[in-house]
C-alpha cells in the first residue's frame, strides 16, 4: 500500500507539469524544449494544481529547490549589474526583463506555497494524525503544522475546553457518526483537461461512463480522476 | 489567512491574465539585443526585422519601449474571428475549436498594449472578440441547465470562461452530490431502522452515539409543544384584547351618552371615538364570543373614527 502510493506521489511530480504545452497550440515552438522553461512550466502547473485541488498535493521538493537557486542568481545578477551602474540602454533593458521575471517567478512560488499553506490550516488536525499526508509535506510545512496544532490545543484548553466535562473536551471526537477532523473532500468537482487518450471508459460510479479523450474538459470528482492525474494523462486547469 | 477567500478553489481574473502571459507570441523586433538568461530560460537574441518567437510578457515590455512589433496570432485576425464567429452562431451546443484556450485574455492584452499592430482597425476586433464571447457566454449558461453532481463536459472553453463559471459549478456540484448521497443514505437508513435502535439500547457506554437521534426527537416534539402553546397563547391573547377593550368600552360608552347623537365631526378625542365606535355595535358589549373578523371591523371603524376625528380638528 505503501509502496503503492509512494509511486504514486512520484508520479504526480513528475507528470504535473507534463506537456504543458502540447494542449496549448499557440506554444510550439523550439524554446519550450529548454530544459529551464520547462521547469518554470511546472511551476506554473503546480500551481494551478494546488489551488484546484481538494487534497494536499506532494511537496515538489527538487522543483522548488532549483527553482528557489536560480531565483538566488538571478538576485546576485542583478545586484552586480546595479553596483557596476554603467548604464547603457541596452544593459538596463537586461535588468528590466530580468527583474520582472524574477518578480513574476517569485509570485508563483508564493503562489504555490500559500496555496498549499491554506489546505494545511484548514485540515491541520487531519494532518497531525496522518502519517500519508505528513510524507507529501515539506520539511518547514510539517513543523509549521505541529507547532500550530500544539498551539492550538493548549488555547483551547486554557480558555474554554478545560471547563468542559472530560468526555466533551476532545477536538478529534468521532461520537454519533460524525467526524470532528476536517478531511479533504476528495469527491470534490474539478475542472480537468485530458492531454493524452485514456483507453476505456471511465466510470463515475452512479451508472454514469465517460471517455476521456485528448481535449476533453470535464467537470468531475477528483477522485474518479486523480489516478489519471498522477498518471499525467488528465491534468487540472 | 494564507489565501483571501476570493482566491480560494478559483482564480481572479489578473491571476488568469498572468498565467496567459506565460504564452509564445511573435515578434519583430526594431533593434538587436542580446539574449538575456532568465529562470524561465534565455530569450532568443534579437535582431532587427527578423521574427522570433518570445513570451508575451516579454512582448510587451519590448512593444512599451516601442522595440518590437508584435504580430498577433492568426486566429486574432478579422477574417479568422468572422469564421469563427459563424461556427459559433452554427452550432449552439458546442464551443467551437477555432479558439486557443487563452483567447480572451491574449486578445484583450494585444488590444490593449498593441492595437497598432493588428491588421484591422481595433473597433472591428474588439467588437468580434465580444460578440463570439457573448455568444459562447450564452452557451455556457445554456448548459448550465445539464447541471448534475456527477460530471460536466466542457470541451474547448477557453480558460478565463472556465474561471467564470468554476465557482458556480464546483459548489452546486458538490451540494448536488451531498444532497445525492445523503438521500441515499436516508434510503439505506429506513432499511436498519430496527437494528440502529436495538443496537443504541445494547450499548451502555454508547451515550453520544444516541445523543443526536434524541435531541432530535426532542426538537420534534418541543416544536409540536410549541405549536400547542403558541395556540393558547394566540387565543388567550385574543380573548384578552377582547375582554380589555369591553372593558374599556364600558365606562366610556356611559361617558359618552349624552352626547351620543352628537355628530362624528364634534367628537374631539380618540377615547371618544373609540367608545363611539365600540356602542354603534350593539352585540359588542353584551357578546363575549365576537370572532375576529367582527373585532376586526371594529378596530377599522375605530381607526375611521379616529381619522374623522383628527382630520376634523
Amino acid at each position: 500500500m505503501t509502496d503503492e502510493r509512494d509511486l504514486e506521489i512520484d508520479d504526480l511530480i513528475n507528470n504535473l507539469d507534463n506537456d504543458y504545452y502540447t494542449a496549448h497550440p499557440t506554444t510550439d515552438s523550439a524554446h519550450v524544449k529548454d530544459q529551464k522553461s520547462r521547469d518554470l512550466n511546472r511551476l506554473v502547473r503546480l500551481w494551478i494544481a494546488e489551488r484546484t485541488c481538494p487534497d494536499i498535493l506532494p511537496y515538489a521538493h527538487d522543483l522548488l529547490d532549483t527553482i528557489v537557486d536560480r531565483i538566488r542568481e538571478q538576485v546576485e545578477f542583478i545586484e552586480v549589474n546595479t553596483v557596476s551602474g554603467d548604464a547603457s540602454g541596452s544593459a538596463k533593458l537586461n535588468l528590466l526583463l530580468v527583474e520582472t521575471e524574477l518578480e513574476r517567478v517569485k509570485f508563483l512560488v508564493r503562489g504555490y506555497l500559500r496555496a498549499r499553506i491554506h489546505k494545511i490550516e484548514k485540515y491541520y488536525m487531519h494532518v497531525v494524525s496522518n502519517a500519508g499526508v505528513q510524507a507529501r509535506l515539506s520539511q518547514s510545512e510539517l513543523r509549521y503544522t505541529k507547532r500550530r496544532a500544539n498551539q492550538l490545543k493548549r488555547y483551547y484548553d486554557l480558555r474554554f475546553l478545560s471547563s468542559l466535562p472530560p468526555s466533551l473536551q476532545r477536538l478529534d471526537d468521532t461520537a454519533g457518526g460524525l467526524q470532528m477532523v476536517d478531511a479533504p473532500d476528495l469527491d470534490e468537482a474539478v475542472f480537468i483537461r485530458v492531454l493524452h487518450d485514456v483507453p476505456g471508459e471511465i466510470d463515475l460510479g452512479n451508472g454514469d461512463k465517460i471517455e476521456l479523450r485528448k481535449g476533453n474538459i470535464y467537470v468531475l470528482s477528483y477522485m474518479v480522476v486523480r489516478r489519471h492525474i498522477a498518471d499525467g494523462d488528465v491534468q487540472l486547469v | 489567512m494564507a489565501l483571501p477567500a476570493k482566491q480560494v478553489g478559483t482564480f481572479v481574473p489578473s491571476e488568469i491574465s498572468f498565467l496567459a502571459e506565460n504564452n509564445l507570441v511573435t515578434i519583430i523586433p526594431r533593434q538587436a539585443m542580446e539574449s538575456v538568461a532568465l529562470i524561465g530560460g534565455m530569450t532568443p537574441s534579437m535582431r532587427p526585422m527578423r521574427r522570433i518567437e518570445v513570451p508575451i510578457w516579454v512582448a510587451l515590455l519590448l512593444k512599451k519601449q516601442s522595440r518590437c512589433n508584435i504580430v498577433p496570432p492568426q486566429w486574432l485576425s478579422e477574417e479568422n474571428l468572422k469564421i469563427t464567429y459563424d461556427a459559433e452562431v452554427s452550432n449552439m451546443t458546442r464551443f467551437s475549436a477555432n479558439l486557443p484556450w487563452e483567447w480572451i485574455e491574449v486578445g484583450e492584452l494585444i488590444l490593449g498594449s498593441a492595437p497598432d499592430d493588428l491588421s484591422s482597425p481595433p473597433h472591428v476586433i474588439r467588437n468580434l472578440l465580444r460578440d463570439i464571447r457573448e455568444v459562447r457566454q450564452a452557451k455556457a449558461r445554456a448548459g448550465l441547465k445539464n447541471l448534475n453532481e456527477s460530471y460536466l463536459q466542457l470541451d474547448n472553453v477557453g480558460g478565463m470562461e472556465l474561471n467564470e463559471i468554476r465557482s458556480f459549478v464546483t459548489m452546486a456540484m458538490n451540494r448536488l452530490r451531498i444532497m445525492q448521497s445523503t438521500r441515499e443514505g436516508v434510503e439505506q437508513q429506513e432499511d436498519y431502522v430496527e437494528p440502529y435502535n436495538q443496537e443504541d439500547d445494547d450499548d451502555g457506554d454508547d451515550d453520544d452515539y444516541n445523543l443526536p437521534q434524541e435531541s432530535y426527537d426532542d426538537s420534534m416534539r418541543t416544536s409540536k409543544s410549541y405549536h400547542e402553546s403558541y395556540d393558547t397563547a394566540r387565543l388567550s391573547s385574543r380573548m384578552g384584547s377582547a375582554t380589555a377593550n369591553e372593558r374599556s368600552s364600558i365606562p366610556s360608552v356611559t361617558s359618552v351618552a349624552g352626547t351620543r347623537h352628537s355628530p362624528a365631526g364634534t367628537n374631539s378625542g380618540p377615547t371618544r371615538n373609540r367608545s363611539l365606535g365600540a356602542f354603534q355595535d350593539p352585540t359588542y358589549t353584551n357578546d363575549n364570543d365576537n370572532d375576529d373578523s367582527d373585532d376586526d371591523d371594529d378596530d377599522m371603524q375605530m381607526d375611521e373614527n379616529y381619522l374623522n376625528a383628527v382630520n376634523s380638528k
